[in-house]
């Protein structure tokens, strides 16, 4: 089943249309040089901001055609992890988790509490779970805000990034746990990263989001094997920022 | 020298157009709201319900000592020297419509209102201007959640109903401290005032008074809510959006007020 169709899709300045089809339970990597347009790609797919050109359909509803109330019911199907992941400041981490299911109704207080500590142990959480986000170290508030977005189980997650700034082997731990829970609720994994070794394992296409196109590709090998300059520069660009990571 | 001219003009011109469409503004701003929080709590909502609660204790529950305090204050200030004044000038009649209308429906809920906004709605601003800052408001949006109807209604109900709690609470507090002191100190017989002044009010006095503390209550949230929402880019506009909130609410307050009483007139 199709879960997302782009078509002549413009989100960044001087580059060409892009037209996608996403099939359900994929996992498909957005990678590219530049953070931003990265970024302007992934909110435009998943619908949080208006592209500059083109039509987005997300699990049939056009984007176009959706009216607030529309698109609000929308999201709780469509889950989008920004880069920075933000939490509410004023409540506490479980209670961050719980948020989004308790205002829609899914289920009891208690039920609610015991998926939300679920999620969050699933993710690798391992700081005391009442503490308000301000408290707790980076790696935790990303979980946390990947927990929450679990919490509506998304027949579509976009993920933009929120693990950059964690260190490498970190970081690969949560998006391998990430992929599992999506794996888990058949839920399209859309996730913009640079981080290779979940490429190599999970990625069923790759979307390479430089000028002068957005190109597609059906694998990490043949994304590294395509003879592209664009891509080839930026496979040793970013292997060198990786190697210097670690 | 002409482009300074309209530059001066247009200037004034879009003040004076913003302080006309202010008010049009905020009413859109509440009545959005409250369609927002009836479309979405049809079922009863226990996130909502929990924020709303949260917000009573906080300008509510919060507030009594300090309320408390004001109202003694103005008990043994305004109340017991305005007893005084009238005991020279006028008879035991007109001490007790002096109190009434004076200190029970128009300074209590003007002092509450000026305390609530102070304390309560200067908060609200700040906070909501730093969720709009941090992107918290733009990440409850993507997870389905109408933060009109979280965050807002919310806050605006709760301040109705703390101001009008604490209206009447004030005024209690600031008649009985008052008619003791004056009872105390100038002469006994004063503290029977305290039961001519609830035999005092019609039936239209409660209900205006109820009503100008419930809109005085949702104008200070409201106009902290909007403002706090106003926050874009940079964490100095959080100062700035704060005290434009305060301002526009005690000004609209202090009309809002002027209107109540032209329609007892």
């Amino acid at each position: 089943m199709t879960v997302l169709r782009a078509s002549a899709l413009i989100a960044g300045e001087g580059l060409a249309p892009l037209h996608l089809q996403l099939l359900g339970g994929a996992t498909v990597c957005l990678v590219g040089g530049d953070a931003q347009l990265r970024s302007a790609y992934l909110r435009s797919l998943a619908g949080a901001q208006y592209p500059l050109g083109g039509e987005v359909e997300l699990l049939g509803h056009k984007l176009s055609t959706l009216d607030d109330s529309r698109w609000l019911a929308l999201r709780c199907e469509v889950g989008l992890v920004t880069r920075e992941a933000p939490l509410v400041s004023s409540l506490g981490v479980v209670r961050n988790v719980m948020l989004p299911a308790m205002y829609h109704g899914l289920g009891s207080r208690g039920e609610i509490a015991k998926r939300a500590r679920t999620w969050l142990e699933r993710l690798g959480f391992a700081g005391p779970a009442e503490l308000l986000p301000a408290f707790l170290p980076e790696r935790e508030r990303k979980i946390a805000a990947l927990a929450r977005a679990l919490m509506l189980s998304p027949k579509l997650l976009f993920v933009d990034d929120p693990l950059y700034g964690l260190h490498g082997a970190q970081a690969q731990r949560i998006a391998q746990a990430l992929y599992e829970c999506c794996r888990e609720l058949d839920c399209t994994l859309v996730y913009a990263t640079d981080d290779d070794a979940f490429m190599r394992r999970h990625a069923e296409q790759i979307l390479f989001i430089a000028p002068p196109a957005p190109r597609l590709f059906a694998s990490w090998q043949t994304f590294h094997d395509a003879p592209d300059d664009e891509v080839q520069r930026y496979v040793s660009e970013f292997r060198t920022e990786a190697r210097a990571f670690d | 020298m002409r482009t300074r001219i309209d530059a001066i003009t247009g200037a004034v011109g879009r003040r004076t157009l913003g302080l006309v469409l202010y008010p049009v503004d905020l009413a859109a701003f509440i009545l959005r709201t409250f369609q927002d929080w009836r479309q979405h709590n049809r079922r009863y909502n226990r996130a909502a319900a929990s924020s709303l609660l949260a917000q009573l204790i906080f300008t509510g529950v919060d507030a009594l000592p300090t309320i408390a305090l004001i109202g003694v204050a103005v008990g043994f200030g305004l109340v017991a020297q305005l007893i005084s004044l009238m005991d020279v000038f006028g008879g035991a009649r007109e001490m007790v419509v002096v109190l009434s209308q004076i200190v029970v429906l128009e300074t209590g809920p003007l002092l509450t209102a000026i305390l609530i906004i102070g304390r309560s709605s200067s908060a609200i601003a700040v906070e909501l201007g730093y969720m709009t800052l941090n992107k918290e408001v733009e990440g409850l949006w993507l997870l389905g959640v109408n933060t009109n109807a979280l965050l807002v209604a919310p806050r605006l109900l709760a301040t109705a109903v703390a101001q009008l709690s604490l209206a009447v609470f004030f005024t209690v507090i600031a008649v009985v401290s008052g008619v003791v002191f004056a009872a105390a100190f100038l002469a006994p017989s004063y503290i029977n005032f305290l039961a001519e002044l609830t035999l005092a009010f019609t039936p239209i006095d409660l209900i205006l008074f109820v009503a100008k503390n419930l809109l005085f209550g949702i104008i200070a949230g409201a106009t902290a809510c909007h403002h706090g929402l106003q926050v874009e880019r940079s964490p100095t506009e959080i100062p700035q959006q704060t005290q434009r909130s305060i301002v526009s609410a005690i000004s609209l307050i202090f009309v809002t007020d002027g209107l109540f009483a032209v329609m007892r007139l």
